[in-house]
């Protein structure tokens, strides 16, 4: 064989090699692109495109005017991928750093080889933490987002808010209750993402989060800081174990605040004793005491069996009744009418009265049976809950007659043996202000969802539980115990209105010793105003105070600063213009107005105004303002200055105002009218929340 | 079949080139977008910029090449071989490192020089002397060890593909140069076994056979590239996405602009010019052997049959990795790839190729000084 024939075949050899070799990664380029592909396409969308289940945004807690009193913030967690990291050493002590990290923490993330492509280094980062690490483009860094709940109000409802738990489910309060609304349904989404751990750009992933509908509750955020700030007050003042307060709409039976002192920051949790963080005001009952005395002489009036004017004989102070001495604690009494037995809150006259509710006045289990019909009307409870909204509602006890003791008769109709919280108490007082038509309590006004429907919750049907001459006889004998020098709520007094309330100063029953505990009391006030048609209810209860014992002495003067609040807030002119209380707070205010102060700050950064400062027309100034975009309290003010009445609609800034700016006002008009809209805390929010509207209608 | 003219094989080869190197430099400006979002230049032609200035580096060399004697290069194989050895120890020395091996002086692989001076040395010394090729001490051991002293230099820096595709070239030349059987199959015998046992030793390349063998099991650091480009052929289908608008190049497939772009182009242009892709190299090989089988004179046909070999050696093996057929060996596919002498020293190739061409098909070999001659003749 020649060289040269050789080499032509040894070249061909390496030419049909060669040929062989391409032939066979056409091939092979034939079986991964059309014959195998679609198989490993499906295999490739799960190793590219995931399935992620996204948690859905817990929807947010409102007050009826569309304040913001729970929402989320995201936080970061900062994960670690050492393999995306030429010097992970150098790179975690720089995150480190940022991140506040010990140098002991960041030796063990540096050395650690757990979690090497994934190593968290830090929980809960904020978003400005987060931007600040990202500014320093350290790699391998990168960042997990989770939704936590931040309360902007603080500690504003606190105890009713609840809080939730680091996986964000509520563990208390309304965040409990309400977890199911709030949460929402989870969404799968398929997303594609780069080995970078990111969605891809093409890819919005926010916009694929559900969230669950917001709750829109009665409260006003307002009323709230109110009756909180003043629970505040009394509580340092008396020392007292705790305080609370409920202020509800008459007309309605909405809760426009349900308030615990001291109070709770729902953000800070941790930090309360377990004691704290429980919304007392429902979790604990107590015997309520002379609060009850209104539905005791109701139950008589109904029952036919006494008129206002009916006298009994209170035995001097002192009453044995059935092998216990029954006692009126200031006074002693000695023949007195069923209105002064109530303004003048005589025990011995209540359970007198109590015995007259048979004609037979030793027919104990008789009289039980009728009391206990009316209290039942009227919604003290046995063990029941009221709602269902407020977790660890302890109902309260109110035995069936057959448990009664024969002695119980002695009690019972003046709060003891039985108890209850400040709620449905609250709910029977409301009852009382409505002329006998019950209310049931609502906390939760609706849920509005993100697609903007509004899912109201009905309030329940109210029923009548007393003839309304009755409990018109009942309100008359009440706004006495304001208003009479010897009632025993003579303190609580708002010029303009007529208030009718009840004091109460119960004993408090002592487990430790199973007796009423000497100096262990508790006063309350309950009532609502203007008693012709009244439109708030509100009771207060302070619970074993340190100095003070009375309830009206104690509790009264709380209410009274909780209702005059709200008559300046609503801008509720008096219903009784010939109370010659008004003249003298005119004269009062005229000084006062001078060194007014009004720098003092209320929660929302809005300037406290003080109750409506003067009721005389000042002829001169007989232009109308502009008021347009002024907050409703300062154009209130400034309508009640220039002496007129004023209808306001609506909450927040003013929007429109009746008569219109520059209008002469006529000496005989003395009306002006406002409408105003909520201002929403988000700026982002253009339109008035729709649940604002509909509530309206 | 008889082809006679040398311009038909010179045009289809250049023709070939350009295509070839004209679709890398888009699949360049393609695949390279992602890498750019993560640096703050956002020149997105930056690194197309760079492989076009490559491109026409490369063509003129190609001119050069093709336009001279390539009979005028026996007499400087061994020089070249020894400036070789100098630079081979130089980047040692004081190449710029990148993931951990030293190959680069200057923006350029001394490494890529090595196959071109391999070929001219071997060439020259197996065509004066093709009668000792009888004799495997005079014939073969002795420019053997000449071979592997750049060799055990690439294999220090460490480049382990390029050493073994350079032994595959020269086997290659050694086979066509009539080598003996009793010889080759021996020394193919030691050279497997030093590949084997060269792989056993080294964790890294064992770690590349696992992964090649279980792909699943090192998703995270081996077997996620070729997964990865599986993903992308198969995402690819017959006809493709379309350019700019594969998926994996996002940074799914490591290397997407260099040694993994096949992937890119498998997803972005489908079955069909895939295919048309490697018969396009299949068909330079062919023809590169052809025309080695047709050149008489011995020198110029080792020449053309080791040129040939490089450049289809290294596409099959870069598209055998990237197809999943083989396991990973750091091998960029030629004319395609972004890389900087790599593109050169193929393109340099093809020149010699086509000089070998003309002066075999009865065209004689211009020198550059009689350039005008022949342009005056024609």
């Amino acid at each position: 064989m020649t060289t040269r024939r050789m080499t032509v075949i040894r070249v061909a050899a390496l030419m049909l090699t060669a040929g062989a070799v391409f032939s066979g990664l056409v091939g092979r380029l034939y079986f991964l692109q059309v014959i195998h592909a679609d198989e490993t396409r499906a295999n490739s969308e799960r190793a590219r495109v995931y399935t992620k289940e996204l948690p859905p945004v817990r929807g947010d807690i409102l007050d009826r005017n569309g304040r913001v009193l729970a929402q989320n913030e995201w936080k970061y967690t900062v994960m670690a991928d050492k393999e995306r990291m030429d010097d992970p050493a150098s790179v975690i002590a720089k995150a480190g750093e940022v991140l506040g990290l010990t140098q002991e923490d960041i030796d063990r993330h540096v050395e650690s080889t757990i979690g090497v492509r994934g190593r968290v280094l830090a929980h809960g980062v904020s978003e400005k933490m987060k931007s600040k690490l990202e500014a320093m483009q350290l790699p391998g860094i990168f960042f997990d987002q989770t939704d936590t709940r931040f309360y902007p109000e603080g500690p504003l409802a606190g105890q009713m808010l609840g809080y939730t738990g680091r996986d964000n489910r509520g563990l208390e309060g309304l965040e409990l209750s309400l977890n199911e609304w709030l949460e929402g349904a989870a969404k799968e989404i398929i997303a594609e993402k780069d080995p970078r751990r990111k969605l891809l750009a093409s890819e919005d992933y926010t916009k694929f989060n559900t969230q669950g509908p917001d709750a829109i509750l009665t409260i006003d955020g307002y009323i709230q800081y109110i009756v909180e700030r003043e629970l505040e007050k009394v509580l340092a003042e008396t020392e007292a174990n705790q305080v609370n307060a409920v202020v509800m709409d008459a007309e309605t039976g909405d809760v426009l605040a349900l308030a615990n002192a001291p109070r709770m920051d729902p953000n800070h949790y941790e930090d309360y004793p377990q004691l704290v963080r429980k919304n007392r005001l429902i979790a604990n009952m107590f015997e309520p005491g002379s609060v009850i005395k209104p539905f005791t002489v109701l139950a008589a009036l109904s029952e036919g069996r006494v008129t206002p004017d009916t006298v009994f004989f209170c035995e001097n102070g002192r009453f044995y009744f059935k092998g216990r001495t029954i006692r009126d604690d200031i006074h002693s009494f000695g023949n007195l009418t069923v209105h002064d037995i109530l303004v003048r809150s005589s025990n011995i006259g209540t359970v007198k009265i109590a015995q007259s509710l048979t004609t037979d006045s030793s027919d104990w289990r008789g009289q039980a049976e009728i009391l206990y019909k009316y209290l039942r009307a009227f919604g003290f409870k046995n063990y029941e809950k009221s709602t269902y909204d407020l977790p660890g509602e302890q109902g309260g006890v109110l035995r069936k007659p057959s448990d009664w003791q024969p002695a119980s008769i002695g009690a019972v109709p003046y709060g003891q043996e039985m108890s209850t919280n400040t709620l449905i108490l609250t709910t029977a007082y409301n009852a009382l202000a409505n002329r006998g038509v019950f209310r049931p309590a609502r906390i939760v006004m609706g849920f509005q969802g993100k697609d903007g429907v509004f899912l109201e919750r009905e309030p329940e049907t109210p029923y009548r539980v007393a003839d309304a001459g009755v409990a018109e006889q009942v309100i008359r004998m009440m706004v006495d115990v304001t208003e009479d020098p010897e009632g025993t709520g003579d303190k609580v007094r708002i010029p303009g209105f007529h208030i009718a309330g009840k004091t109460g100063t119960a004993q408090k029953y002592d487990p430790e010793t199973g007796t009423y505990g000497r100096g262990m009391r508790i006063a309350s006030f309950c009532g609502f105003f203007p008693a012709e048609k009244p439109r708030v209810t509100i009771s207060v209860v302070v619970d074993q105070p340190r100095h003070g014992k009375y309830g009206g002495a104690l509790a009264g003067p709380v209410w009274k600063a909780i209702a005059e609040e709200i008559v300046a807030y609503w801008g509720m002119a008096p219903t009784v213009h010939d109370d010659p209380l008004l003249a003298e707070q005119a004269k009062e205010l005229a000084q006062a107005e001078a060194e007014r102060n009004e720098k003092e700050e209320s929660a929302f950064g809005i300037k406290r105004v003080l109750p409506a400062p003067a009721f005389a027309f000042d002829a001169n100034a007989a232009v109308m303002p502009d008021l347009t975009g002024l907050p409703l309290r300062d154009a209130y003010i400034q309508l009640r200055r220039l002496g007129l009445g004023v209808e306001v609609e609506g909450s927040g800034k003013v929007v429109s105002q009746e008569p219109i700016a520059g209008a002469a006002i006529a000496a005989a008009s003395r009306e002006a009218s406002i409408q105003c809209e909520p201002v929403l805390i988000d700026p982002t929010l253009q339109e008035p929340a729709p649940w604002v509207a509909q509530a309206a209608n | 079949m008889k082809i006679r003219s040398h311009s038909l094989i010179n045009g289809t080869l250049l023709a070939l080139t350009l295509a070839l190197v004209l679709l890398g430099v888009v699949m360049v400006l393609s695949s390279s977008q992602f890498l750019l979002t993560k640096g703050t230049d956002n020149n997105v032609y930056q690194y197309m910029g760079r492989q076009l200035m490559r491109f026409s580096i490369g063509l003129a060399c190609l001119f050069f090449f093709a336009g001279l004697d390539y009979n005028r290069w026996e007499k400087w194989a061994r020089p070249m071989m020894i400036l070789n050895i100098v630079l081979l120890v130089l980047v040692l020395f004081i190449g710029r490192e990148i993931k951990g091996s030293r190959r680069w002086i200057m923006g350029f692989q001394p490494s890529d020089m090595t196959k071109l001076a391999v070929i001219f040395y071997l060439s020259s010394v197996w065509a004066e002397r093709r009668e000792q090729l009888g004799s495997f001490f005079k014939g073969v051991l002795f420019p053997a060890l000449f071979v592997s002293i750049p060799l055990a230099l690439i294999l220090k820096q460490p480049d382990h593909g390029t050493v073994f595709f350079i032994g595959v070239v020269c086997f290659a030349i050694w086979f066509a140069a009539g080598g003996r059987l009793t010889h080759l199959l021996p020394v193919a015998a030691v050279f497997i076994a030093a590949v084997v046992i060269g792989i056993y030793t080294k964790p890294v390349l064992w770690e590349r056979i696992n992964a090649f063998m279980h792909p699943e099991l090192y998703m995270d650091s081996k077997g996620y590239q070729i997964v990865q480009a599986k993903i992308g052929f198969a995402h690819g289908g017959v006809w493709g996405v379309g350019l700019g608008e594969g998926v994996q190049q996002l940074g799914f497939t490591p290397e997407s602009h260099t040694d993994m772009i096949f992937s890119i182009m498998g997803e972005e242009l489908g079955f069909m010019n895939c295919a048309a892709v490697v018969i396009a190299y299949m068909l330079m090989v062919l023809l590169g052997y052809w025309v080695a089988l047709r050149c008489e004179n011995p020198f110029g046909s080792l020449v053309a049959v080791g040129c040939s070999t490089a450049i289809g050696f290294q596409a099959a093996l870069n598209i055998a990795v990237v197809t999943g057929s083989i396991p990973t060996t750091g091998i960029s596919l030629p004319f395609i790839s972004y890389g900087g002498s790599a593109l050169i020293i193929n393109m340099i190739m093809v020149g010699l190729l086509i000089s070998v061409a003309r002066e075999t098909f009865d065209a004689p070999p211009i020198a550059p000084e009689s350039r005008r001659g022949g342009r005056r003749r024609a």
